[in-house]
Formats: C-alpha cells, structure tokens, sequence
C-alpha cells in the first residue's frame, strides 16, 4: 500500500511537470501534452489500485510506466526531445520483481 | 499429396503451416488472419506434400465467406487429407467443427496443437482415447516450439484415417462434442494464470482500458515516428547524395537513372525505417494477445456507429495495408456491415500514406511531428466511425452482433515477431522496386519531355489544367501533380516530389500543408484498393467508394485551408 501510494504521488507529480513543460509554463520548456497523458493514465491506474486495494494495477501500471519510459529514453537518444517519462523507470524493479512471481 | 489445413480462428494453423514447411507466412495471436486459402509446399522424407491454410472457422453453419470458401474447398477440391488444427486449451468448441469435418469422408489427422499452453493450465488430454472415439491419429504439437512436429509429418505421410461420422443437427453436435471432451479431457486447475487475470483486470477495466488502450497508441506513434527518424535521415542523405552523383553524368540514362529512379525509389525507401518500426509494434500488440481485448474494449463503442467487434479486425488491418483489410472483411456474417466495413477502410491511415506525413511534419511541424501524424490517424478514424454512421442510417440501414474469443497472453517469440514484421515490409519493398519503379520513372518523362524543362513539360499541361480544381486550398501545379500519380500508390506522391524536386516550404505554408496531408489521407483509395473493393463488394460499391472519398476528402481539405487561413 506505501509503494503503491508512493508511485502514484511520483507519477502525479510526473504529470504535472511535463503538462508545465508542454504549456511551457514557468520556465518548464519542451514536454507534450500526450506524454502527459500516458503519465496521467499510469497515475490514474496506480490510484485505483489504491482505492479497490489491488495489486494487479500497481502491476500494470508499473510495465506500462517501465514500457514508456523505455521509448521516452529511445526517443531523447534519437531525437533529443526530452519527456519526464523518462523517470519511470523507478517502476522497472517491481515491475520485474513482480513478471518474475506471476509466471 | 495436398493437405487441407482446417481449425477455428486463431488455434495456429499458419504456424504449424511455417513449422511444417519451413515457409515465413504471417500469422498473429488474433483471430481471422487467414481469410484466403494459402498454400505452402513442403518435402517430407523426400516426398512433396502441398499444404491448403483454409480461413478459421468455427463450424459450417453460419454464410460468412470464409466458412464458403472452406467448405468449397473441401467439397470440390476432394483433399487427400484433412489436417484438423485443434485448440488444445479450448477442446469443447473446437470439437463441434471436428465433428462436423467427419461427413466429408475424408481422411483426417488432429493435430492437438498450443499442447505446451494447455500443459502450462494442467489440461490433460487422453490423445489415445480421443484417437479411439473419433477414428483418426490424434497428435500433441505446440507449433511454436516445435513439438509433435516430426510425428506429425509421420502421420500425414501414413494418409491418416476415415473418421467415423457424426451426424445430426447443431444442437447434436454440440452435445456430442461436450460429452467427448468430458470423457478425455481432465482440468486440474480451472483458473487462469495469475498474470493473465491481473492484466485482464486492468486492460479491460471500465475506466482505464480506453486510456491505457490510447496510451499504446501513442507509444505506437512516438516509436514509428521519432525513434526511426536517425535512421530514416540517414538513408534519405544517402540516396539524395546517389541521385545527384548519377544524374551528373552526361546524357538521359543517367538523367532518368539518377532524376527518376533512385531520386524517386530513394525517396520511398528512406521511410523502409519508420513502416518497418509501425509493422513491429503492431506485431508486438497482436502477437501478445492484448489486440483482441482492445478490440473486445471497443466493440461497444463502434456499435454506436452500426459496426460490431469483427469489423475492428479489418480497420486496424488497414494501418498496414487496406487490401488485405478489405479481404478481412469476409469474416463478418452480417452483409450490410461487411460493405460498410470495406467501404470506410480506405480512411484508415494505411502505411503508405506515413512517409507523406512524416515528409510535411518534418518540414512544417519539427516539433510536434508526432502529435501531427497521430493526429491524422485518429481524423482518420474519425471519418470512417462518422462514414459508417451515416452509410449505417441511410443506405445500409440494420442491426449486427458478433462472438469473439479472447486468446492468452504470450511473450511474442522473436522469431514469429522477425517473420510477421519482415513479411509486411517486405510488400513495402516490393512495392518500391516493382509498381514505385515504373511511376518514377513515368514522372521522370513526363517531366522532361517534350521542352527539357519541367515548366515546358506533359507534367506541366497536366498538372496545370487539374491544378484549378484545387486552387481554393492554393496548392501548386506540382503538388497535384503529385497526388494524381498517387492514385497509382500513395507512396508515389513522396516519390513524385522527389523527382519534381519541389521545394515545399517555398511553394506552401503550414496550414496549406496540413490540408495537404488531410486530403492524401482521405482522397480516392490507390488502384489495388479499389480493385480490392470492386471483387469483394461490387463494381456499384467501388465506384461509390471512389466518389465519397473524394468528396470527402475535398471538403475536409477546404474547411482544413479556411480554418487554417483564420490563425
């Protein structure tokens, strides 16, 4: 309940900053406001899990954070363009710890 | 030796087909990829042996058109062997078309195939018992990882075995079919794995499948457009700077082989990177089993527009291509459905259309490149949803509903994700050294000939006579000109700017560009589309198909211009 109640404050936050960077507010410069919904999408389904206290969306919702922050860091690589869904990848642990004790 | 491969939808048949003779056929964890017969030749112990990959059925009651040409087959054609692909996880509902195989008399072999999936489940099969009830070889195989292979070539070398016949109606059938299954089947774990269900739970959920579904969308749009850009910069520097070194020797092969062909297939092939990088995130979706759920999600929402859950199959087809869309329609029972279905295709964004949008984001929208292509993907649809709607309330008035099977979860096997991928950029390819070919080097004469120059040239009289037609959106003779020879193939329009060697940003502004790209989305379907439509619904249909959408596509294109013309 702690992690889960962790990711989803990190990944609001996440969202947050990369919807000032797309608005380029406050000196925030550079995001997307479709990055910003695949983040909010990931902080949404962490929540849930929350409130209907279920870890199979603490589960998904960490593959798919892992999934995008994986392209975000190709997409830097390729093009330069920066997205704060680069920092999901905090997500790949339990996501890997947790694809490990399903199987 | 000719052997009808014969199963209901998505069970492996073209798996085993590749297993069995070491083909590359493209196959998917997604019901209705087959929906033409296919033949694979395969030598087995020196002996030919010809393989029919019939569509997937359920049974032979239904008058959808693959279920037809199944059942055609089996009563003209007279195969010597009838290989019946059972699911082996799902033994009760693939049995009713197993039993029904058993009235054609002819000899069968079951292969018992996802053997290594049922095991995963503790599905038990008593193969020998099942062999014994039914009258034929009954093998275990997993075409995916090989098992069972070799005996089952054993056994269709031997020519099988006459079932015994099971006759009776529907309602018989099903019956028998349940009670066989109880007495060889033992199930020592009901539910589904723990993964399967924990994903099911959050993918399906009421509030966040269609997010998450448009979050991979998006993540779709961001690996095709800008993790393939290095790559597709990098061959585009490479057949300009070829171009210009060919086209500087004297005389007009070298012009034509340097202005026409490597200008023009040059141009096409550059974007080989990002069609290749679309296929293989689609491949990955499918082979996963997580595009049935999405079409699963949606089904409720496209009923809205008169369309159901199997036309899903087609319209996500046709992101790759709208020809074998068109043919998935055969699938759907309902007729009316079907022709709404083939007709709103072409608006799905097909990935020739990619490189015209990643061509004028590049120039005009470096920044939000992929918001711009995403956006044309989803207008698209738009169209096609409001298209069925309309078509849905006015001509082809009626209601539909469809069943379809939730494949497993699978980890996608590389080598099947190499072989899907690889197949469908390989008509990409083909299509650059074949069809693109001619055309750039058609655009090469008529732009050189008869004055030398282009403004003296056939291009020129063509290009300006049609030009008028769409002066209200203020493009230029060329840039018509280029989308007449895109009616040949939509790649051809990137191909013809090529060796036009327009410079766009100088001949239009963003908004102009963005019509541009709008109307390339939506005008008439490319030649082989329309061919597609006219066999599968009719001349009538087609010719239709050709005037809505360009109707469409103009109207789209003008309101997108005036729009534009108020920032």
């Amino acid at each position: 309940m702690v992690l889960a109640f962790v990711f989803t404050a990190y990944f609001f936050l996440l969202t947050i900053l990369e919807i000032l960077s797309a608005l380029n507010l406050f000196g925030f410069e550079g995001g997307m406001l479709m990055n910003a919904f695949v983040l909010g999408t990931v902080t949404a389904t962490y929540l849930k899990g929350l409130i209907v206290k279920k870890d199979s969306y603490k589960f998904v919702a960490s593959l798919i954070a892992s999934a995008f922050s994986t392209l975000a860091i190709l997409v830097y690589l390729a093009s330069g363009s920066f997205s704060y869904g680069i920092f999901g990848f905090i997500a790949v642990p339990y996501a890997v710890k947790e694809l490990g004790n399903k199987k | 030796m000719k052997v009808a491969m014969v199963g209901n939808p998505n069970v492996g048949k073209t798996s085993l087909l590749n297993a069995l003779t070491g083909g590359d056929f493209s196959v998917g964890n997604f019901p209705g990829v087959t929906v033409e017969k296919k033949e694979g030749k395969g030598l087995i112990d020196g002996k030919a042996v010809t393989f029919v990959d019939l569509p997937g059925i359920y049974s032979f009651q239904t008058e959808s058109l693959d279920e037809k040409v199944a059942r055609d087959y089996l009563e003209k054609e007279k195969p010597d062997l009838i290989l019946n692909v059972v699911n082996a996880l799902n033994l009760e509902r693939n049995l009713y078309l197993t039993l029904q195989l058993t009235r054609f008399g002819i000899p069968m072999v079951i292969a018992l195939n996802m053997i290594d999936e049922a095991e995963k489940e503790r599905i038990r099969i008593d193969t020998k018992k099942l062999s014994e009830i039914i009258g034929v070889p009954v093998i275990k195989t997993s075409a995916v990882k090989g098992v069972g292979i070799e005996e089952l070539k054993r056994e269709i070398l031997r020519g099988g075995s006459v079932p015994k016949v099971f006759s009776g109606d529907l309602q018989d059938i099903i019956r028998m079919a349940e009670k066989i299954a109880r007495e060889v089947k033992v199930v020592e774990k009901l539910e589904k794995p723990e993964i399967d269900e924990a994903l099911d739970e959050v993918f399906m959920d009421r509030h966040l499948g269609i997010p998450i579904f448009l979050s991979f969308m998006w993540m779709m749009f961001m690996f095709t457009y800008s993790v393939a850009q290095p790559l597709n910069d990098l061959l585009s520097f490479c057949f300009d700077g070829l171009a210009s070194y060919v086209a500087s020797f004297d005389g007009w092969f070298f012009s034509m082989l340097g202005d026409g062909v490597v200008a023009g297939v040059g141009s096409v092939l550059s974007f080989v990177p990002n069609i290749a990088f679309l296929f293989l995130f689609l491949s990955l979706l499918e082979l996963s089993g997580y595009m049935p759920r999405a079409v699963f999600l949606v089904d409720g929402f496209m009923s809205r527009f008169g369309l159901n859950g199997r036309s899903v199959i087609p319209l996500i087809m046709g992101f790759g291509c709208n020809v074998p869309a068109i043919l998935a329609t055969r699938s759907i029972e309902d007729r009316k459905v079907r022709i709404v279905t083939a007709l709103i295709n072409p608006f799905m964004s097909c990935s020739a259309r990619l490189p015209i949008y990643v061509l004028f984001a590049g120039i005009f929208f470096p920044k939000t490149g992929s918001v711009v292509v995403m956006s044309m993907y989803v207008i698209g649809v738009l169209i096609a949803l409001i298209s069925a709607l309309i078509l849905r309330k006015t001509l082809l008035k009626g209601e539909s509903e469809f069943i379809m099977e939730l494949p497993p979860y699978m980890l996608p096997n590389l080598k099947e994700l190499w072989l899907m991928t690889w197949s469908r950029t390989k008509h990409f390819i083909q299509k650059a050294g074949t069809v693109i070919l001619a055309m750039s080097v058609v655009v090469w004469y008529i732009t050189t000939y008869p004055g030398g120059s282009i403004e003296e040239s056939y291009a020129a009289m063509l290009g300006k006579a049609i030009q008028p037609l769409f002066s209200p959106m203020g493009w230029s003779w060329e840039l018509v000109l280029a989308l007449v020879s895109g009616f040949v193939a939509k790649e051809v329009v990137v191909a013809t700017i090529g060796v036009l060697n327009i410079d766009v940003p100088s001949v239009m502004t963003s908004y102009q560009a963005f019509a541009y790209m709008l109307f390339t989305l939506l005008y008439m379907p490319c030649i082989a589309t329309i061919a597609a439509i006219r066999a599968e619904i009719g001349t009538r249909w087609a010719m239709f198909a050709v005037l809505f959408s360009f109707s469409v596509a103009y109207a789209v294109a003008l309101i997108a211009t005036g729009v534009g013309m108020w920032f």
